[in-house]
């Protein structure tokens, strides 16, 4: 279970409160909030690429208080998958390397039918030997959702996944998230701006902070 | 996966750019590894042939010449010596062992060298087929002799007149193959030994010649390595008209009688005269043995004293002059080691530049590639790991460059001892791999990741949560 209790993030003078939060292990929830809401702090807070300046946010009654640097890259390989608005595939390897590459720095274990599978479920079999440069835009984004569930994360988190992608692409990308989290008993929490999520996560929350 | 699978995908990604680091780095290891090879080879060459070799006693002119010509056979003898001068020198009680030689024709560019059998015993030369020589014209050739020039016991073959090759040929007088010496790794693999009297023989055979038909030989047969003087019984009187310099005597009549299975005949009233005043000459018993000529004495000492005394003794006899082997070749490395040294900073130099072209190269991809290293630190990459990536990067860019450096060092000291036979007579070789390679091999690759280190804490550095907004 996630939870955040009066966290608040600095940058300078602004400051970005959050109301508290509580995930339970297994659910798909979406955080809408305008540009500028801090949906991205958000994200970055819960997986720990920020760390908050104020209040708690715990993993499994775990507080990231105690996390040194160390433990949030031991944390991060083993227990988050994070997706981002753009790819960000490594342009120098193949498909398949991408995802050997999520592997390898997870210091997991995979299977060699699972990344078969994965590429497959997401509709880039026959491809595993193609650069990545030569995918299109909503492959890419299928691959970057493929890496990040490679080593079967507890929580997966999704920025903006759907940003740039059009409608059909938008369900097709929502559709895989969901079902992929589902499938690998994941904690969903995607953070848009678009409300065309809302079609397919119920769980939906406005992201609102507190000025101060 | 493995960091070196993401570290080569990087490096084959900018083919050009991977290529001009290792060009350059690998230019300035080959010019290293060559100057390395070809100097400590030499310098063992040097040193391990002329051990045991105290001093050398030869004809007046350049020490350094006589040391080489006489020991290392590269260059032309400095003359003669008279065979009495150097019998008193070799009975004198700081002398433990003098060893005579007399040098002037090759065979297919392999030196005749006439001495006598010590010479076999002191560079360690056994008998690996047949036996030493025991008669005139009977030869026992070097194992690298025998190998390149396929000679075997019971051949016979005819000197030809130099030191080099393609001189006049001696066909008069054949020496045969009577023994295959072991290989020792020293000069003398690549040498024809033979005893002085055969030496002497050929070319009083071939003053002989001389007498019926010197004015064709001296048209195709030059007489440029100024040794065609030992043992000779050059009875003619004309001045031969020799263009190399470093001749320093005159050809003298000394020595033994002509052969007299000449009765004359096709012979001029001139040459007839001078064969008559030979003959008799020597049926008078004027001429004598020792007054027969050798090229040079390799002496050792018997008492440590003698270095002080003996070379000046040597010294204040008229014609002769003492080198010794260590002090010549000390100054030779000296000179050789001005030019090594100015070469082996430019190499350096080339090294250094190589290793900043890496840095510029890794300091552009760090730019290029902080999105790579921000994603790869948000699936679980340590710091440390991305650190290591970067180092990794310069360290295999270091390592290709000098590992190619240090193939195309030895390729080029192959090639080059393949061109020129002056190369193998020094024995360096391009398959021979020195301890200090490897530790330019490990210079090299500190220096490709001292030269990844900025980029490599910058990767360290990198902030994740902002490199991924700006993205």
């Amino acid at each position: 279970m996630l939870q955040l209790k009066q966290v608040i993030k600095k940058y300078g003078a602004r400051r970005i409160q959050f109301r508290d939060y509580q995930f339970e292990k297994g659910g798909q929830h979406a955080i809408i909030g305008a540009s500028g809401s801090g949906k991205t702090t958000f994200l970055h807070l819960v997986a720990g690429l920020l760390r908050s300046d104020e209040g708690e946010i715990s993993w499994n009654e775990k507080s990231y208080h105690s996390f040194s640097q160390n433990d949030f890259d031991e944390f991060r390989s083993q227990t988050i998958g994070i997706i981002f608005q753009r790819p960000h595939l490594i342009r120098t390897l193949n498909v398949l390397d991408n995802l050997r590459l999520a592997a390898f720095l997870s210091k997991n274990e995979v299977d060699d039918q699972w990344l078969p599978d994965l590429l497959e479920k997401l509709g880039l079999a026959g491809k595993e030997n193609q650069s990545v440069t030569t995918l299109s835009q909503g492959e890419s984004q299928r691959l970057a959702i493929a890496r990040a569930v490679v080593h079967r994360p507890e929580l997966l988190l999704a920025d903006e996944p759907t940003a740039s992608l059009d409608d059909q692409n938008c369900d097709r990308v929502l559709q895989l998230l969901t079902q992929v989290a589902e499938e690998t008993g994941a904690t969903l929490i995607i953070t848009t701006h678009d409300q065309r999520v809302k079609k397919i996560i119920d769980n939906t929350i406005e992201l609102i902070h507190e000025p101060i | 996966m493995n960091l070196f699978k993401i570290v080569w995908s990087y490096l084959a990604a900018k083919p050009l750019n991977t290529f001009l680091n290792v060009f350059l780095m690998s230019l300035g290891v080959s010019i290293i590894t060559i100057l390395l090879l070809l100097s400590t080879q030499f310098e063992e060459r040097i040193t391990k042939n002329a051990q045991g070799i105290d001093l050398v006693v030869g004809a007046k002119g350049s020490p350094l010449q006589l040391i080489l010509s006489s020991i290392y056979h590269i260059d032309y003898p400095t003359g003669n010596i008279p065979l009495e001068e150097a019998q008193k020198i070799a009975r004198n009680r700081m002398v433990k062992q003098a060893l005579p030689m007399s040098l002037g024709d090759n065979y297919q560019g392999r030196r005749i060298v006439g001495t006598d059998t010590a010479y076999l015993s002191h560079f360690g030369m056994k008998i690996q087929e047949g036996r030493r020589w025991e008669k005139k014209m009977e030869a026992v050739i070097g194992a690298e002799v025998a190998e390149t020039l396929g000679l075997g016991i019971g051949d016979e073959f005819h000197g030809a007149h130099g030191i080099g090759g393609g001189g006049h040929v001696h066909d008069y007088a054949a020496y045969t193959v009577v023994g295959i010496a072991t290989p020792t790794g020293l000069i003398p693999d690549q040498l024809i030994l033979t005893s002085l009297e055969s030496v002497w023989h050929v070319h009083d055979s071939h003053d002989h010649d001389h007498d019926h038909d010197h004015d064709e030989d001296h048209k195709d047969h030059d007489h440029d390595n100024g040794v065609h003087q030992h043992g000779n019984n050059h009875d003619h009187d004309h001045d031969h008209k020799h263009d190399d310099q470093k001749e320093t005597k005159k050809n003298k009549a000394v020595a033994t009688s002509p052969s007299d299975d000449s009765d004359g005949e096709g012979m001029s009233f001139e040459e007839i005269q001078r064969l008559q005043k030979a003959r008799a000459a020597a049926q008078a018993g004027n001429v004598r043995a020792d007054d027969r000529e050798i090229t040079a004495m390799l002496i050792t000492y018997r008492t440590p004293n003698a270095v002080i005394q003996f070379p000046r003794m040597v010294n204040q006899i008229g014609e002769l002059q003492s080198a010794s082997p260590a002090f010549e070749t000390a100054r030779l490395f000296n000179l050789i080691g001005i030019g090594v040294s100015l070469l082996q900073g430019l190499a350096y130099v080339i090294v250094l530049v190589a290793a900043l072209s890496v840095f510029i190269a890794l300091y552009n991809a760090m730019k290029e590639r902080k999105y790579d290293l921000a994603i790869m630190r948000t699936m679980g990459a340590s710091k440390g790991k991305l650190a290591t990536l970067l180092m990794m990067e310069g360290a295999v860019l270091a390592f290709l460059g000098a590992a190619f450096g240090l193939i195309l060092g030895h390729l080029t000291i192959s090639l080059v001892t393949g061109f020129f036979s002056q190369t193998d007579t020094l024995g360096v070789d391009g398959q021979l791999f020195l301890v200090q390679e490897l530790y330019l091999l490990i210079g090299a690759v500190v220096l490709g990741v001292i030269s990844a280190l900025i980029p490599a804490i910058q990767a360290y550095k990198i902030d994740i949560s902002e490199t991924l907004a700006e993205g």
